[in-house]
């Protein structure tokens, strides 16, 4: 099993054509100023239909980790998934890139990284800053 | 209030063999544990005029409910479904079926559940499967290899960071289901176990392991629910649906770290590790007028040690964050304060889904437990979680 790759939709490919050109963006509500993940129609805080893809600087820090005893697909090193609380406050779900998954702690400062997985698809990955 | 008599209640319960069913199949295991409800409840088939169904896994339907009410000969119903909330369906299932007797619309309701996950899944294409059925978010999430056990180990993860909460902890609420399911001659796993043993089985992704995870298990249920004063009539001792309550939430992991969409006011209550089953749990118990420490027995679900953990917690029988220290000491286990999961739960007894807690938990207000009855047991909570810990529904029983 390979690892299965996202479909972007109409509201996702600006998401995921900034990964691909290796500067993420997210959107950011213009109303509330809330930072919004994954893509979205409306803020799902306020409502608002004012939202804009803003760059993130790409700095974080694990809300949560795990380690999976084996992945289902091939990669290089162990599969730690987590969920990274953005600085902008955005969390999302990522791959934690490290050799040693034992150092890593809730808290601990992560880097955005990029993977490119296929000719469409570049997925965004962090690593211990 | 509807009135006296017109009450619903669980008046049949049926329940085949849980475990490796090999030459079996999903449908063959619904009639089986629907037959076996008609004959408890000892009712005319003719008078079931409601069914609601959840789908399999493999080989699913959109109107699976449609394939097993033929099977069945349930020719006209005036209510029918099937139910798509994954293993809270079956608490959900006994909220609707409830109101669908006591508003008049039907006479008798029929909720099945029925699954080969186990005999009919090819050994390694289990995962693939459970993605493709679209359980989890397949452009945010799935892509980073998430997994089942991996979300609830996120959720572990958190606990033990927030509130030092223990892998000794999580394992004393497996060791209690095996010791259950040890004096429960049907359940699939059956040998005692230690907390050294869960300690020693292996890593399923941190700080999960195999032990602190459910096995995959084939099996099947089934519940009758119609008025009082018909099950009054019935062969089955009726068992009261006292209080229920449902409450959902999210799938993915970030919007339930922050509670997105919540009122601000609101947002500090929930979290990874606070879930919304106290919004159910509040409604449940207010409904059925009791408090957590009137309940004699709870079944509760068990996908995995820590979603039982925080259900200490968000059902109101520690505070926040003690959910570690409720399991330990024997406190959950027979004869302790709140004995759990008595048939052995998801994790010793098997099956999927949660249609056998809501059986269990039954059956312990019958007094049919056998050597695993809680002593004259009056109020039997039971609850169903599914997604992401974000889908709850549960129930208090009672004696008529
Ligand atoms: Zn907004």
């Amino acid at each position: 099993m390979s690892r299965s790759l996202p479909t972007p939709s109409k509201i996702s490919q600006p998401f995921w054509d900034s990964c691909k050109a290796e500067h993420m963006q997210i959107q950011r509500c213009e109303d509330c100023g809330v930072y919004a993940f994954y893509p979205v129609y409306i803020c799902p805080e306020c409502a608002s239909r004012k939202l804009a893809w803003m760059p993130v600087s790409g700095k974080g820090t694990i809300h949560t980790f795990t380690v999976a005893a084996k992945s289902s697909f091939e990669i290089q090193g162990p599969l730690v998934v987590a969920l990274v609380e953005l600085e902008e406050g955005a969390m999302m779900v990522s791959n934690i890139k490290t050799a040693t998954p034992e150092a890593l702690s809730i808290g601990s400062p992560v880097r955005l990284t990029y993977e490119e997985v296929s000719d469409e698809i570049t997925l965004p990955m962090f690593e211990p800053a | 209030m509807p009135h006296p008599g017109s009450e619903a209640v669980i008046a049949g319960i049926g329940e085949p063999p849980v475990g490796r069913l090999v030459g079996t199949n999903p449908t063959e295991l619904h009639i089986e544990a629907a037959m076996l409800a008609i004959e408890d409840a000892g009712i005319d088939k003719h008078d079931i005029d409601g069914l609601m169904t959840s789908g399999t896994f493999l080989n699913d339907n959109i109107r699976h409910h449609m394939i097993i009410g033929e099977h069945l000969g349930l020719h006209c119903k005036t209510f029918c479904d099937t139910l798509r909330t994954g293993g809270q369906s079956y608490l959900n299932g006994v909220q609707v079926a409830k109101w669908a007797v006591e508003s008049g619309l039907c006479k008798a309701v029929l909720l099945l559940r029925g699954d080969t996950t186990l005999s009919g899944v090819p050994k390694g294409t289990g995962l693939k499967a459970y993605i493709d059925y679209g359980a989890h978010p397949l452009e945010f999430e799935v892509p980073f290899g998430i997994t089942v056990p991996g979300v609830y180990a996120m959720m572990a993860q958190r606990h033990m960071h927030e509130f030092g909460t223990t892998s000794e902890q999580l394992a004393a609420i497996a060791v209690a289901c095996r010791k259950h399911a040890s004096m429960n001659p049907k359940a699939f796993k059956r040998d005692p176990i230690t907390i050294d043993d869960v300690i020693a089985s292996p890593m399923v992704s941190t700080p999960l392991r195999l032990l602190d995870c459910s096995p995959i298990c084939d099996g099947a249920g089934a519940i009758l629910i119609t008025s009082l004063e018909r099950a009054r009539d019935l062969k089955a001792k009726p068992v009261r649906i006292l209080g229920t309550g449902q409450a959902q939430s999210y799938y993915h992991l970030a919007h339930l770290a922050r509670a997105t969409g919540a009122r601000p006011e609101d947002k500090s209550r929930y979290s990874l590790t606070r879930s919304v089953q106290s919004v159910a749990a509040k409604e449940a118990f207010g409904r059925a007028g009791v408090k957590p420490s009137d309940i004699d027995v709870a079944q509760l679900y068990d996908s995995f040690t820590i979603t039982v953990l925080m259900q200490f917690e968000a059902l109101g029988y520690c505070a926040e964050g003690e959910g570690g220290a409720f399991a330990e000491g024997g406190r959950i286990e027979l004869g302790g304060e709140l004995p759990i999961n008595t048939n052995g739960g998801l994790l010793s007894f098997g099956s999927s889904g949660g249609i056998n807690h809501i059986i269990e938990a039954a059956r312990q207000i019958r007094g049919e437990c056998g050597d695993r009855q809680v002593p004259d047991a009056q109020l039997s909570l039971v609850t169903n979680v599914s997604a992401v810990a974000s889908n709850h529904s549960i129930a208090i029983l009672g004696r008529d």
